[in-house]
């Protein structure tokens, strides 16, 4: 089982950031922001010294649910001061950006980490939509021939041009390339049946970054298996990752409390406005058409209500002491067989020293006990 | 002269060649596919810009072979000789699959006749060791659009369309590979544009990196989400990109949106 560490960089000194969107920004504090970067910079550089396989970034904007709107910026900052883990970008939001972009800066982050990223193409989440002016609804049409286009310039051994629906380039051949040959791992949302099947594509590793239950991320990956079979080629559990809010205490108490009190927080604060967004895109567009995510959307108002115990048991988190973390992922891994779990170390405004003590207890006492698990490798079918 | 395509005869030296031909200005001569000639809308809007000759090769479309013309090289002197005796000087060449190998030949065998040249998912440049081509139906069909919907009907009769399949034949285009060719589109040396469909597995991608490797005046431009018949599957995109390439050549890399506005702030220079 490989593990990454993921700390989305919230702005927690707010006590309320309103229902409407887009979340005003007259309260931002530019000091308390230099204090924040220095802190959640060092917890995840902190993450390599824990035994962490993989230090994630991810892309968010206007909203002090998170403070990467570039992850690349925070990646670079964090590959300088690691030497082992994997910068896990999970990561750019292609359809809002420019492909071409992405692919330069990806490429300068595998070259400059010496071979070490993992290039997340994400599709995002609605608000983001309205925060970059892009129509929700050609979401996944962007996405599809940004993918290609990515992957082209990482591959192409010549000069080449694109004309595509969405993008259009004449001439292209970006320096540097990556180190990871052909291209870095790919890292993509199984959030959806579509992207499921998308990702399966690609080969990439599915990430269930929200899981609702057992049941329906044992059905996304049923669906990625099914897409990869009918491919020709046999997924193994280094193809899945399921991403978990994780608390871990020398009491379960106190990582019930901290858990309980961060997405208490994490739902009233940090998710106002992006609900009232999300909503106001859904209700309009086809940006989920067909897919679960608007029931997903549903379900968090009701997980916040949820008893810290009823999540644990549905598998949406891990929390408790270390033996009890352990027993937690061991239910987990049995029920679907993921051989990659991302560990999101900071939930809501969880006190910043328990992160790090969390943090530094599942290094110590949890993963000695469950790296074992899941260690097959995909392989092609014959 | 009307962008209506109107048939038409003229004699070249081995015998008689049919041609469609409409428009006006600047000559720009349309080498066919193996499906023979079709008038498609990628063709219609360059006829809107330029006078536009398409020769049917001998022995496609109903026509007769001519005695002696039997190689794709033949083929690349007889078209030689329809510029002569057609616009009567060099011009700008535009081919789709099999007329981007036999533009390929012209331009290496006739360079003084070619002034810009644009090679559509060229055929001729797959591996030596490439599987063989299948010509059946439905795989065809597949192979050969990715949105099949947009294929407006063939008016061709069926017994036109075998008799195609027979010309493919005896020029001995089957495998799709000509080394010579490809030891040679170094000599190449005019601009020329290479189109590929991201989806075309008949010609694969390696042979057109080939071309944009050797070719030194080149560019390739992927077209996304076309299969190998380009010009059907996405003619807005290409007809855009080869209008755009035969009137600014190389200069095409520059975004123009407002081409106008940029012409008058120039003084109308090009």
């Amino acid at each position: 089982m490989r593990f990454s560490q993921t700390h989305h960089m919230p702005y927690t000194d707010i006590d309320e950031a309103g229902l409407g969107w887009p979340i005003s920004n007259s309260r931002f504090e530019p000091q308390r922001a230099v204090e924040m970067f220095r802190t959640y910079i060092h917890a995840k550089v902190y993450a390599e010294e824990c035994g962490f396989d993989a230090i994630g970034c991810n892309e968010h904007h206007m909203s002090p649910f998170g403070m990467m709107p570039n992850p690349s910026l925070v990646a670079a900052s964090v590959l300088e001061r690691t030497t082992r883990a994997e910068i896990q970008m999970s990561g750019s939001i292609v359809p809002l950006n420019n492909p071409i972009r992405v692919a330069e800066e990806y490429a300068m982050l595998d070259v400059m980490s010496g071979g070490r990223l993992m290039a997340g193409f994400m599709r995002g989440i609605p608000h983001e939509y309205v925060a970059y002016n892009v129509a929700p609804d050609d979401s996944w049409p962007r996405m599809r021939e940004a993918v290609a286009l990515i992957l082209k310039c990482w591959t192409e051994p010549e000069p080449f041009g694109w004309e595509g629906e969405h993008y259009q380039f004449r001439a292209v051949s970006i320096w540097p390339k990556p180190v990871q040959q052909p291209y870095p791992p790919i890292l993509m949302s199984g959030g959806s049946p579509t992207s499921a099947r998308f990702a399966a594509e690609h080969k990439a590793v599915m990430g269930i970054l929200r899981v609702l239950n057992f049941d329906q991320a044992r059905k996304l990956i049923d669906i990625y298996k099914g897409k990869a079979r009918e491919d020709g080629w046999e997924p193994g559990p280094d193809r899945f990752m399921v991403g978990v809010p994780t608390a871990a205490a020398e009491t379960f108490e106190e990582a019930k409390r901290e858990l309980r009190d961060g997405t208490q927080y994490f739902f009233d604060v940090l998710q106002g406005g992006i609900n009232r967004a999300q909503q106001l895109v859904v209700s309009q567009t086809r940006f989920n058409a067909n897919d679960t995510l608007i029931r997903a959307a549903n379900k968090d108002q009701q997980m916040k209500a949820t008893p810290v115990e009823e999540r644990i048991e549905n598998g949406q988190v891990l929390c408790g002491t270390p033996d009890m973390v352990v027993g937690q992922i061991q239910r987990m891994y049995a029920a679907l067989n993921h051989g990659q779990m991302n560990v999101i170390v900071k939930v809501g405004n969880m006190s910043d020293d328990f992160v790090l003590r969390s943090m530094k207890l599942i290094g110590e006492h949890v993963f000695p006990e469950v790296k074992h698990l899941g260690k097959t490798e995909t392989v092609a079918v014959e | 002269m009307t962008s209506e395509f109107k048939r038409a005869t003229i004699g070249v030296p081995s015998g008689d060649v049919d041609y469609f031909t409409a428009g006006s200005g600047h000559d720009v001569v349309y080498l066919h596919p193996a499906a023979g000639m079709r008038i498609s809308e990628p063709l219609r809007r360059l006829a809107r810009r330029f006078r536009v000759w398409a020769p049917i090769v001998p022995g496609f479309d109903g026509t007769e072979f001519h005695e002696g013309v039997g190689s794709m090289q033949a083929l690349a002197d007889l078209v030689a000789d329809f510029i002569k005796a057609g616009p009567g000087k060099a011009c700008d060449v535009v081919g789709s699959s099999l007329g981007g190998w036999l533009g390929a030949w012209l331009a290496v065998k006739h360079p003084g006749l070619v002034e810009h040249l644009v090679l559509s998912a060229p055929a001729g440049f797959r591996p030596a060791d490439a599987a063989p081509l299948s010509f059946a139906p439905e795989v065809m069909r597949a192979q050969l659009y990715a949105h099949p919907e947009r294929v407006p009907p063939d008016d061709k009769p069926p017994e036109m369309r075998e008799a195609n399949g027979r010309a493919v034949g005896h020029y001995g285009l089957g495998n799709s590979h000509d080394g010579e060719l490809q030891a040679r589109v170094s000599e190449i040396t005019c601009q020329t544009l290479v189109l590929h469909g991201t989806l075309d597995v008949r010609v694969p991608a390696s042979g057109v990196q080939m071309l944009k490797q050797r070719i030194p005046h080149s560019q390739l431009v992927y077209v996304y989400d076309a299969a190998h018949s380009l010009e059907l599957d996405q003619p807005d995109r290409v007809g855009a990109l080869t209008e755009d390439f035969l009137v600014r050549g190389e200069s095409f890399i520059v975004n123009q949106t407002r081409p106008d506005a940029a012409q008058a702030e120039m003084g109308g220079a090009q």
